[in-house]
């Protein structure tokens, strides 16, 4: 790298990874209102801490997430299967159908969501929240798990059937084992998509079942708030260590 | 006569949607041999494997196991295992759950379990590999755990699909030998499927050679290789200088053909009425003899021809020639006592003759 592309990668590596840098730094200021640095301070994680209002949503958005993404993961494996195992009529329509669901603009999906449950008559809550989840998170699964799928050699069912394994020996000892990894990481990407999900969870939630982003959302529209930055600061925590750790699980395919 | 393990009567296979189908599948295999399905791609070997391993199902004709029909009985209830492409080794488990998977399927476990599997890794000369993963283990040792997952459940016959299609050409020469003793040991009948001609030549007891969903042939590699009932069999199995020719009169014994101007008696193997027109007269490359103008007396038993290329082989020399009459032959010249130089120029004209015969004579295909 020459000089000038090298400052240019700083720049823009800056550029990206200041804002968190401010955020982290200023969840340990010891001042409510100012900008400007006032001191250490663990004030706002001990708040945040006490915080019981908080700690219900947290609860909420953590069953949501573990729910939306076990079911997820669930249904992406059996969707995954059948089109890595079965040549069926509609089957590139299909695939074709997740990745447009995919890109498609969350306020999209959110309206057309919430229209349905609302025609449908089902009370806007935990159910809601979690149908609209699992359906965001699913075409996620299925790209995942079928991009693992994909190199797996189609001969071992094959010869798993020829040594006498049943249909669910078949899944137990061979498909299971062999999508372990991916099947990890659907289940924690599917719990990070679920876990910061506003646009979708805004349209689909009723007020007994508030979601933390939901929350932070409301908090943030009353002005700057260090406890925010406190909890923005833990959620970047939690979500470097996914990242770690479903780099490891798709690093070392078994 | 050889007592047939499975009997294949009139079988045929048609997919939906598609043109391919196998047709008219007549087959003894017997016990205790190996036999090789060999084709081109495309030809219905795998799909005969597959139909024998009860994978697929036949539309019609019977499917004899000892003489008791078994078609419509799953692959899971045939006594009959298969070793898959590159082998197929589940990559997650240990050699030993590898090996006993089968028996885990069927709920046996403690005991019996272990000692089942400690008795077939000894027989494929694997003791001690238990613990060890399929990628820590060599071409061969694979192909051994391969054979022993499949021979766990005491299988008559054991179907090998391709199994050395993947591997270089080294390694293969290896496995191939190392596959015929093991065969050999076990004493259990091997149907394996190929491409390779050199494969089937030098591993089987009887060759199958099959073409567009049919078989063309079923006999010894030796059968096949010097008398080829079909020009397909000669072009595909070793290599083959085919000459179509007038025939020019028919006698009791024989017949005459003209090639370069010259007459040649042939030995008649073909039956008075089918003999036509023209008959094929096929002269494997090993077969000829190049002599040089100062070898010969009279030029008139010998094919005249221009040496086009010398290719040196090591143990053989192979040569490129063109006859008189424009014809390319191929020529393949041992080194041994009576001719120790070998040496050939390009653009050197050369006279050519060959075992009087060993040549065969074929009408065209049908």
């Amino acid at each position: 790298m020459n000089r000038l592309t090298r400052s240019l990668f700083f720049l823009v590596m800056a550029f990206l990874y200041i804002p968190m840098v401010v955020v982290v730094l200023f969840s340990f200021n010891h001042s409510l209102h100012s900008l400007i640095w006032h001191g250490w301070t663990w004030q706002w994680y001990s708040k945040l801490w006490h915080d019981a209002l908080l700690a219900k949503v947290t609860w909420h958005s953590l069953c949501l997430g573990f729910s939306a993404a076990f079911i997820s993961t669930v249904l992406g494996a059996v969707v995954s299967y059948s089109l890595y195992r079965y040549r069926f009529f509609g089957r590139r329509l299909i695939s074709g159908l997740l990745i447009v669901l995919i890109v498609i603009p969350d306020l999209v999906m959110a309206i057309a969501l919430m229209i349905l449950f609302r025609s449908a008559h089902v009370s806007f809550g935990f159910v809601t929240l979690f149908l609209a989840h699992v359906s965001f998170c699913l075409p996620f699964s299925v790209m995942v798990i079928s991009n693992r799928l994909s190199d797996l050699n189609p001969q071992l069912l094959l010869a798993a059937e020829d040594l006498g394994a049943s249909l669910w020996q078949q899944w137990w000892w061979v498909m299971i084992p062999a999508m372990r990894s991916a099947l990890l990481v659907s289940a924690l990407l599917s719990f990070m998509l679920s876990f910061d999900d506003v646009v979708i969870s805004f349209f689909v939630s009723g007020p007994n079942y508030v979601t933390l982003p939901l929350h932070v959302y409301a908090m943030a529209k009353l002005g700057a708030n260090p406890e925010i930055n406190a909890l923005c600061s833990l959620l970047l925590l939690l979500t470097v260590a996914v990242v770690l750790i479903s780099q490891r699980l798709l690093g070392k395919k078994t | 006569m050889q007592q047939s393990i499975i009997t294949c009567r009139d079988l045929v296979w048609q997919p939906k949607k598609t043109a391919f189908s196998l047709q008219a599948i007549d087959l003894d295999i017997y016990v205790g041999e190996f036999l090789t399905l060999l084709g081109p791609s495309g030809c219905g070997k795998t799909s005969l494997l597959r139909l024998l391993g009860g994978l697929i199902e036949p539309a019609s004709g019977d499917l004899l196991l000892r003489g008791k029909r078994i078609n419509g009985l799953d692959a899971a209830h045939r006594p009959i295992n298969m070793v898959f492409q590159n082998y197929a080794l589940f990559p997650f488990m240990s050699v030993a759950d590898n090996v006993g998977f089968a028996l885990r399927c069927q709920g046996i476990r403690g005991e019996a379990y272990h000692q089942r599997i400690s008795e077939i890794l000894e027989k494929v000369h694997l003791t001690g590999f238990e613990k060890r993963y399929p990628s820590e283990l060599s071409g061969g040792q694979q192909q051994r755990v391969a054979i022993a997952r499949a021979l766990i459940n005491k299988p008559s016959v054991l179907l090998l699909d391709e199994p050395m299609s993947a591997l270089d050409k080294q390694i293969k020469r290896s496995l191939r030998r190392e596959l015929k003793s093991l065969q050999k040991e076990l004493g259990i009948t091997f149907v394996m499927v190929t491409h390779d001609q050199e494969e089937a030549l030098s591993m089987s007891d009887r060759i199958v050679l099959m073409r567009e969903g049919r078989i063309v042939q079923i006999d010894t590699p030796r059968g096949m290789y010097e008398s080829p009932k079909t020009l397909y069999a000669a072009q595909f199995i070793g290599e083959a200088n085919i000459f179509r020719l007038p025939v020019k009169s028919v006698h009791d014994k024989s017949l005459i053909v003209t090639l370069c101007d010259r007459t040649f008696l042939i030995k008649k193997p073909l039956k008075h009425e089918e003999i036509t027109t023209h008959v094929n007269l096929i002269i494997r490359p090993e077969d000829f003899q190049a002599w040089d103008s100062s070898e010969i007396e009279s030029d008139k038993l010998y094919l005249p021809g221009r040496v086009e290329s010398v290719i040196y082989k090591g143990s053989t020399v192979e040569l490129q020639v063109i006859l008189s009459d424009g014809t390319p032959v191929s020529v393949t010249e041992f080194f041994d006592e009576t001719d120790e130089t070998l040496d050939y120029r390009c653009g050197e004209s050369v006279h050519l003759s060959w075992q009087a015969g060993w040549e065969v004579v074929l009408n065209d295909d049908s």
